[in-house]
């Protein structure tokens, strides 16, 4: 039970590099808090949130090294991400063969086939491939309010803090970004 | 209509605007670096000096926490020690918050703290290979102890017991490790284990105490480095098959905490707890499977990372969500004792303070803001 002060970036791959476990103790008490907030946005349960963490904590033990990564907390997320959605879409496989508690699905998420078939994944990488296109035409400030809030899931309030503006000025401005993606994949034909 | 979603799609997003977004946070947060002054001297000693200044600027800079790379100043979660609330301020040192003068004061300079791990007596912290101590009556530092060179490279503390404290010693050449118990006020060896492999349990972790009553964690068959089984004078407190894991070892209230595992049992919504108090209480009870920030003998508390903080009766079980006399979007970690609750965010430097307001029956209903940010100096 000990309260440290958050080490750098450069302190805590140092432990990794030197196999210390003490590099996952202080990257969960460095990054915890956004990884949470990630993996149950998507998770919306306690526990596969908890084991998703856990897992992706394992990830970062076994990839760094040879991984070198630049933004520490950008490789965490990515990594927590993929988790996530490997846990939802194993809840749906096993909501549908085995009985177990019906998982809570995010707003808007609409229970599908189990697991994305090829095709899917086609579709989410053209997508992907679309948003990025998106982003690299916006400015630095609209990729941050857009990386904020639909990828890290911050709250309006603090992005707005982070930028020093208004919080309705932010929302105006991630209404017009949200506009210009729809007005993108709409071009490409396709719908969210 | 596509059956992607948005969040499989994100999947792909290009890892270089993550990069960018988390690099434009950090540089959000105030920030200064200082350069290295160079001196026109003969070649020799203008190199000597400059080395002289990298190497001293750069601890000094370290010293007070300003790193060199994408330091982030964001608010961490402190201790409630003795009914204060002990947190770390950035380039600015440890503080205290008394409840009682309503007030905050530092009372540790960060140019000392690496780390720390605090206790009724005082504030414990790393320099290299020596722990020392900040009494917390007389604010007077001095050193406890120094781990020797020839097998350690580096160290890191524990709290054992309110006036204990133990110290790893970690040799990173061998990847072995060993702790030293100290006695916290005098520096007195209490205890010290034989070296161990870094994947072995540690003591700290298998050893504990609450009251008078001592507690010790062991592995169980096949073996697990983090699920144990814990141990009374000898005897078992759970069913076979159950176990608790190292981490979920705290203290709330007057009790001892652990979360139970069953090997045929994985827990969902509700988890099972042992708990363990210092009146020589032994209970499992079942409570909703959250990260409880802390409470005290009758309730528990939780965040819900930004849409409030909810109250769990631990006699029955029942919770609600706590109303709230302002916003709650900042409110992510958070600390309390059943009285005071302490709310902290990453990307704020803020720490909170919050009353627990209750009702006739002394039941939890209210969060009244007291204070928006003690971190202010």
């Amino acid at each position: 039970m000990k309260t440290p002060i958050q080490p750098s970036d450069a302190q805590i791959l140092a432990l990794y590099h030197a196999r210390d476990e003490e590099a996952i103790r202080q990257t969960d008490l460095k990054y915890r808090s956004y990884l949470y907030a990630v993996a149950q946005h998507i998770l919306r349960s306690v526990p596969d949130t908890e084991e998703c963490i856990n897992d992706a904590y394992l990830d970062a033990w076994n990839t760094i090294p040879p991984a070198q990564p630049r933004v520490l907390a950008a490789y965490l997320v990515t990594l927590v991400r993929r988790r996530a959605l490997d846990a939802y879409r194993r809840m749906h496989r096993q909501k549908r063969g085995g009985g177990l508690a019906e998982p809570t699905l995010p707003d808007g998420y609409e229970p599908t086939a189990p697991g994305p078939t090829p095709e899917e994944e086609a579709q989410a990488r053209r997508i992907g491939e679309s948003i990025n296109t998106l982003l690299s035409q916006l400015t630095e400030r609209q990729r941050y309010l857009f990386v904020g809030r639909y990828y890290l899931h911050v709250p309006v309030s603090v992005l707005a803090r982070a930028q020093g503006r208004s919080r309705s000025a932010v929302q105006k401005e991630l209404a017009t970004i949200k506009a210009m993606l729809r007005t993108q994949l709409e071009s490409e034909d396709i719908t969210l | 209509m596509t059956n992607v979603t948005m969040e499989q799609a994100l999947l792909h997003l290009d890892s270089s605007y993550l990069e960018e977004f988390f690099i434009a946070d950090a540089a959000a947060r105030p920030s200064t670096q200082k350069r290295a002054r160079h001196r026109l001297l003969r070649l020799v000693a203008a190199a000597l000096c400059s080395l002289f200044l990298i190497v001293a600027g750069a601890n000094v800079l370290s010293r007070y926490d300003y790193h060199p790379f994408l330091a982030s100043c964001g608010s961490y979660p402190g201790e409630i020690v003795a009914g204060e609330y002990y947190y770390f301020v950035p380039h600015y040192g440890v503080m205290a918050y008394s409840p009682k003068r309503g007030a905050a004061r530092r009372v540790l300079h960060t140019y000392y703290v690496d780390e720390f791990v605090i206790n009724e007596y005082g504030i414990y912290y790393e320099a290299g290979r020596s722990v020392y101590v900040c009494e917390l009556e007389s604010g007077q530092r001095r050193h406890l102890y120094t781990a020797p060179r020839t097998d350690t490279t580096h160290i890191a503390l524990d709290r054992m017991t309110s006036s204990d404290v133990a110290v790893t010693c970690y040799n990173k050449r061998e990847t072995t490790l060993y702790q030293v118990i100290l006695d916290g006020r005098t520096g007195e060896i209490k205890h010290q284990t034989e070296p161990q492999n870094y994947a072995e349990v540690k003591y700290s972790d298998s050893h504990h105490t609450i009251g008078e009553r001592s507690l010790v964690l062991y592995q169980t068959e096949p073996i697990d480095r983090i699920q144990l089984d814990p141990t009374e004078n000898g005897v078992s407190l759970l069913p076979a098959g159950a176990t608790v894991s190292k981490y979920s070892a705290r203290q709330i209230g007057q009790s001892l905490w652990f979360t139970i595992s069953y090997e045929d049992r994985p827990s969902y919504e509700y988890a099972d707890y042992l708990v363990l108090g210092a009146d020589g209480s032994t209970r499992i009870v079942t409570l909703p499977y959250k990260r409880y920030g802390g409470g005290d003998d009758e309730y528990l508390f939780y965040s819900t990372y930004g849409d409030g903080v909810v109250c769990v009766e631990i006699a029955t079980g029942r919770s609600w969500t706590l109303s709230c006399s302002s916003p709650v979007d900042d409110v992510y970690d958070i600390v309390c004792d059943g009285k005071l609750l302490y709310s902290t965010a990453p990307w704020s430097e803020e720490q909170v303070v919050w009353l627990i307001v209750r009702d006739k029956d002394l039941a939890p209903t209210e969060l009244l803001l007291v204070n928006p940010n003690i971190a202010d100096h």
